[in-house]
């Protein structure tokens, strides 16, 4: 079966139980976040400054930059990761579909569920491979064995690691590969159905064989999703970037389509960090 | 080769401890079922001592071996409760390296040096100001107080270990921090294992925490308010006896007590594995 027909039946939800009712208004994929004058500092000393931008819908929007520039930093920002690190502070705006997302009195919850977070490091959770991906489900009320059971299959085919453990659902994650967990990991993300997939460096732990075939996951993803992805190599976003954002030393230098940043990059650092004389 | 000889005595020395340490650790058991194993007999387990007992005569120690199991089961589930949401608390509700989580710890290593007939005369206070007798229920909250540093440390040794990226994985999915933190404790429950296998040992073994708190009785308590005897005591009461039948079956006694630390940490583990499945 095609990936894009089971996402499709994903969004349809007709076999989930109250699975529908804590889900947003906006539907899966349509959704865009949008960045303006975002500024983190951490006891004071800033690392974002003024960072503006958009994430276009059903798209792969690349960070790039070189290392400490703020790419992680940014990335975190956007699901409000910082919120247990102290001394951090974060202002501007992040906004989803026009909710900002540091409006006092967000549910930091359910606006995490919009946005699956796709690691460095593949993190299974201390459960069976099945438990990883229903975990999810499981906190938004799924209790029915059968629609686990069809929540876990669906989502384990789209990222096409059912052929790979149908045998084995029930051993722990940790006896995956790398490469295994880490589309695990994405599994357990498109579970709760998020608008948004983050992925922070998210191959950098794979060999080359690993790693495209998650690009290639993400790239039919995003026909439903809006992805945003922090790489710090430069031939990955020239392979899957629809946009690309440029960072160095805490502000956002350029951001546009990918074609645009790279073969004709209007500001200075912009081509000398593509054309590879920085980073 | 002055690397490789560093080497060979290197390893060598390593070896020594090791030798050392299992030598002594032997030697223990060997004096202890030296003179214990004759004095050890079926009816000292099943039975509660008679009036002429202490003085050589037939009876058994059944009276402490059910007392220090009922205090050192009751203690452990005391103190686990405590010290499972206190090591959470150091490591993913304050900041981790943080001054609060680092005093905290430093608090519990103190408490941790503390000799436990402090914790025995505590724990007597304490009763007194309550009203209480010495009883199964002093002693149970005495033997608590005493292990809980142990178990809290040991369970944050581990809890400290959790990467970030496991408590991010969760949020990242919509967990609450309590649903996240419930993620934590599966991950963690090797360690609590671990941890209350140390404080059992602990517990089930020391004698000046019990001494004031859960008194001696030659019968079994039935209420918590009763007094409980222990096997430590039971221990240290019979070595005290001049008598040389006695003395031995003191350290018939310490043979028991060493037999059920070991049935304690096969069934625990045991359990450990099997709950994991």
């Amino acid at each position: 079966m095609k990936v894009e027909k089971i996402l499709f039946e994903m969004n349809t939800s007709v076999f989930m139980d109250n699975y529908e009712v804590t889900t947003p208004v906006n539907p899966i994929g349509n959704a865009a976040l949008s960045i303006r004058g975002l500024n983190v500092a951490i006891h004071g000393k800033p690392i974002l400054t003024d960072v503006s931008f958009d994430v276009p819908p059903k798209s792969i929007t690349c960070i790039i930059g070189p290392s400490g520039c703020g790419k992680t930093t940014l990335l975190r920002s956007l699901n409000r990761m910082h919120d247990y690190t102290a001394g951090m502070k974060v202002t501007g705006q992040v906004t989803i579909d026009g909710n900002d997302i540091y409006a006092p009195g967000v549910d930091v919850a359910a606006l995490r569920r919009r946005m699956g977070l796709l690691a460095q490091r593949p993190t299974v959770l201390p459960m069976s491979i099945f438990g990883n991906v229903a975990y999810g489900p499981k906190l938004y009320g799924v209790k029915r064995g059968e629609f686990l059971r069809a929540i876990v299959e669906r989502n384990l085919k789209a990222v096409g690691l059912w052929d790979e453990v149908r045998e084995r659902l029930h051993s722990p994650a940790g006896i995956l590969s790398v490469g295994q967990q880490q589309r695990l990991c994405l599994a357990r993300a498109l579970a709760v159905q998020p608008a948004i997939i983050l992925g922070d460096e998210a191959t950098s732990a794979l060999d080359p064989l690993a790693t495209r075939t998650i690009e290639e996951l993400l790239l039919r993803l995003k026909q439903q999703l809006s992805i945003v992805l922090v790489t710090h190599t430069l031939r990955q976003a020239r392979r899957i970037a629809d946009y690309v954002v440029f960072m160095y030393m805490g502000e956002m230098v350029e951001s546009g389509p990918a074609g645009q940043v790279f073969s004709h990059p209007v500001h200075d650092l912009t081509r000398e960090f593509v054309g590879g004389s920085i980073g | 080769m002055k690397r490789r000889i560093t080497e060979i005595i290197m390893k060598g020395l390593m070896l020594l401890s090791v030798a050392t340490i299992m030598m002594v650790l032997l030697y223990i058991l060997y004096i202890v079922a030296r003179r214990g194993l004759h004095s050890l007999s079926w009816e000292m387990v099943t039975s509660l001592p008679t009036g002429g007992y202490y003085l050589g005569k037939e009876g058994g120690i059944a009276n402490a071996i059910v007392g220090s199991l009922m205090m050192i089961v009751a203690a452990t589930l005391l103190s686990l409760i405590i010290s499972l949401p206190t090591a959470l608390c150091i490591n993913f509700v304050m900041r981790r390296n943080g001054r609060l989580a680092r005093s905290s710890r430093f608090m519990f290593d103190v408490l941790f040096g503390i000799p436990s007939i402090v914790y025995g005369a505590f724990g007597f206070l304490l009763m007194m100001w309550l009203g209480v007798q010495a009883s199964l229920l002093g002693g149970t909250i005495a033997v608590a107080l005493l292990i809980m540093p142990i178990m809290v440390r040991a369970i944050d040794e581990v809890a400290i270990l959790v990467p970030s990226d496991l408590t991010e994985a969760v949020f990242s999915l919509g967990a609450t921090r309590y649903e996240m933190l419930k993620v934590v404790v599966r991950q963690l429950r090797p360690g609590i294992v671990s941890a209350t296998l140390l404080a059992v040992g602990r517990g089930i073994g020391d004698a000046a925490t019990v001494l004031f708190t859960a008194g001696y009785t030659d019968s079994i308590p039935v209420t918590p308010y009763d007094p409980a005897a222990t096997l430590p005591l039971a221990i240290f009461f019979q070595l005290s006896s001049p008598i040389e039948e006695v003395q031995n079956r003191a350290y018939a006694a310490a043979l028991i007590l060493t037999a059920m630390i070991l049935v304690i940490s096969f069934v625990v583990r045991a359990l450990a594995r099997y709950s994991r499945k």
